[in-house]
């Protein structure tokens, strides 16, 4: 589990995050919602280790995070980036296989239990059929799945998500939440994710942060928490509840 | 074990492998018959011979053939080829490190500055040698100039804590040409004497000896190992250092060691053959079209590609004409049309 203690982060003068403190439970599906520059990438960047908070801690399992090794963290966390640009034309397979990296001493190639690993991950994220293909020939929504499917390799106990389906059409967004859901409730990951759409926040995650202006407005389980009051205070916005636990965005003010 | 995706594995790795041994084999070809080629009329047989009692240590095998003959093929032509090769390699291997680690496919020692810092190095080194009557290493020199450089183009580059390709061009470029102005100035400080660093600069392989050869082939065959050992960490780089972190390899430490073999390359490169441009470029976008971006794939058969590229122009540059044309002329001369020639290619198949 991670533990976030009273974080604080500045970009030189302008705070960032103030006083945020949250448990993430292992098993967990945690969505991170709040309007633009809440803080919500700062978030995650500190709690993947990624960036160093003013103050405060991020403990993960009994230490802090700061106290792992890359390499030590690498085979406990995987991200799947926002929008990477990718300038190498390399195969969807080269790409997939790096996640092996944690666990390979260099110059080894890909073992047969890795190919397996990577063959699995492809195949739940409906990608073995790019495998041999270039990864900068693909679509935005193709390639974060080829990222997704690398995020997978590296078996992680935790993953991250930074709005990672903002580039994938809704069938794939679905899938992807759904096997996440999957992976959450029947091999014990835990996944925290910055997600954008209100709807697919509510009808997928089983915990929900919300942020806004750099300050934590609520964190619990997201039924509760994405509630059409709160959301209406947050974004300014009117959702209906839909089904027994979505949420319908209103056009209109 | 017989998925698709070990067959596609190891599908990649046959073509590399039979794409390297071609390489191979062509280029040991080429180079004895390279000893063939030139004024003086050499059969490839009598090449082929010295080469291999001088090997052996048998010198009954070319006792038959004159002194001087065997000079020519032992003591100027071969030395001659084999710095060939390790120029066009190590510049080859280069362009890219350079590539992967700056994550741009536009980055090679030249463009970066680090060419003409070594030539910098170099330039200051042989005027003091002439005027001062100095004995300073030349190689030396040009290491220096080539790391000064990489320094003050990275800092220059560095806007935020990330260093970002176009101002790394930007950078590149401008440090480049203070640099070249600076030559300028030795040059002309240099008086009557001028020629003495105008034939080192204009990149010729010309008068090359044995003590050249035994001191690039070892330098940059361990650079070039250095950077082959750190291939898939490589591989990571290229996308990007977040990315990097995620996965457990340290960027910015592999980007220290990686530029330093690049730099020790790059100036070893510029110490034997002066300013050789374009290698670096033409090389890697070569073969990876042909192969793909794997780095553990890319570094050895640029390596093999480049000095078979290099030998073929200095061969060519040597044998065609009255006058020898300089390696490094030709190479910008060709080099650069068809630089443009495939960039323009690949920017269509990407779209």
């Amino acid at each position: 589990m991670i533990k976030v203690k009273n974080i604080e982060f500045h970009y030189t003068a302008r705070p960032v995050l103030r006083d945020i403190s949250l448990d993430i439970w292992p098993g967990s599906f945690t969505g991170i919602v709040g309007p633009n520059g809440s803080g919500k990438t700062t978030l995650l960047n500190i709690m993947t280790g990624q960036l160093k908070a003013d103050s405060g801690q991020v403990i993960m399992g009994d230490r802090d995070i700061a106290s792992y090794s890359i390499e030590e963290l690498a085979c406990q966390i995987a991200v799947v980036p926002q929008n990477m640009a990718i300038r190498f034309p390399y195969t969807c397979l080269e790409i997939v296989g790096m996640g092996r990296t944690p666990y390979k001493a260099r110059l080894q190639g890909l073992s047969n239990s890795d190919l397996e690993i990577i063959e699995h991950a492809m195949s739940l994220t409906d990608t073995l059929g790019f495998a041999g293909r270039l990864v900068t020939e693909l679509s935005g929504g193709e390639r974060q799945r080829v990222l997704f499917a690398k995020a997978l390799a590296q078996q992680p106990k935790i993953l991250f998500l930074d709005e990672s389906f903002s580039n994938m059409d809704i069938y794939y967004s679905i899938q992807c939440l759904n096997l996440l859901k999957d992976l959450c409730t029947k091999q014990g990951l835990t996944v925290v994710a910055i997600i954008h759409d209100l709807n697919l926040a509510s009808s997928f995650c089983s915990e929900a942060v919300i942020l806004k202006a750099g300050q934590l407005v609520k964190h619990g389980p997201a039924s509760r928490v994405l509630s059409p009051e709160i959301i209406r205070q947050v974004f300014k916005i009117k959702t209906i509840r839909a089904g027994d636990c979505g949420l319908a965005v209103l056009p209109g003010l | 074990m017989s998925s698709p995706l070990a067959a596609l594995l190891h599908r990649k790795q046959d073509k590399v492998r039979i794409a390297g041994l071609v390489l191979l084999v062509v280029m040991t070809l080429f180079a004895i018959a390279a000893v063939g080629f030139g004024r003086a009329d050499i059969s490839m047989i009598d090449a082929a011979t010295v080469i291999y009692g001088k090997v052996s240590g048998n010198e009954h095998v070319y006792n038959h053939i004159n002194a001087a003959k065997t000079a020519i093929i032992w003591d100027i032509r071969l030395p001659r080829i084999l710095a060939a090769i390790a120029v066009g390699g190590g510049l080859a291997v280069a362009g890219v490190v350079f590539q992967a680690l700056l994550m741009n496919p536009l980055a090679d020692s030249y463009t970066m500055g680090v060419s003409t810092g070594a030539a910098f190095g170099a330039s200051i080194a042989i005027y003091l040698n002439i005027f001062a009557q100095g004995a300073l290493p030349v190689t030396i020199f040009a290491f220096g100039g080539a790391v000064a450089t990489l320094l003050i183009v990275m800092s220059m580059a560095r806007v935020g804590g990330y260093v970002t390709s176009a101002n790394l061009v930007i950078a590149g470029i401008i440090v480049s040409s203070i640099l070249s102005a600076a030559i300028s100035m030795v040059k002309s400080l240099a008086g009557e004497q001028v020629s003495a660093i105008v034939s080192w600069l204009i990149g010729s392989l010309a008068a090359k000896s044995w003590e050249h050869v035994v001191y690039s082939w070892p330098l940059i065959l361990a650079a070039c190992f250095l950077c082959y050992y750190y291939a898939e960490d490589l591989n990571i780089v290229s996308l990007g250092d977040r990315e990097a972190r995620s996965l457990g390899v340290n960027a910015s430490r592999l980007r220290t060691i990686l530029l330093a073999a690049g730099a020790l390359i790059t100036a070893v490169c510029v110490a034997i053959g002066g300013i050789i441009g374009f290698v670096g470029l033409i090389v890697p976008h070569m073969v990876r079209m042909l192969t793909g971006s794997d780095n553990k794939a890319l570094i050895p058969l640029c390596a093999l590609t480049g000095g078979l590229l290099l030998l073929t122009a200095d061969t060519f540059g040597r044998t065609v004409g009255n006058v020898e044309i300089p390696v490094g002329v030709l190479t910008t001369l060709l080099g650069g049309p068809f630089f443009v020639y495939i960039f323009r290619m690949r920017s269509k198949t990407l779209g």
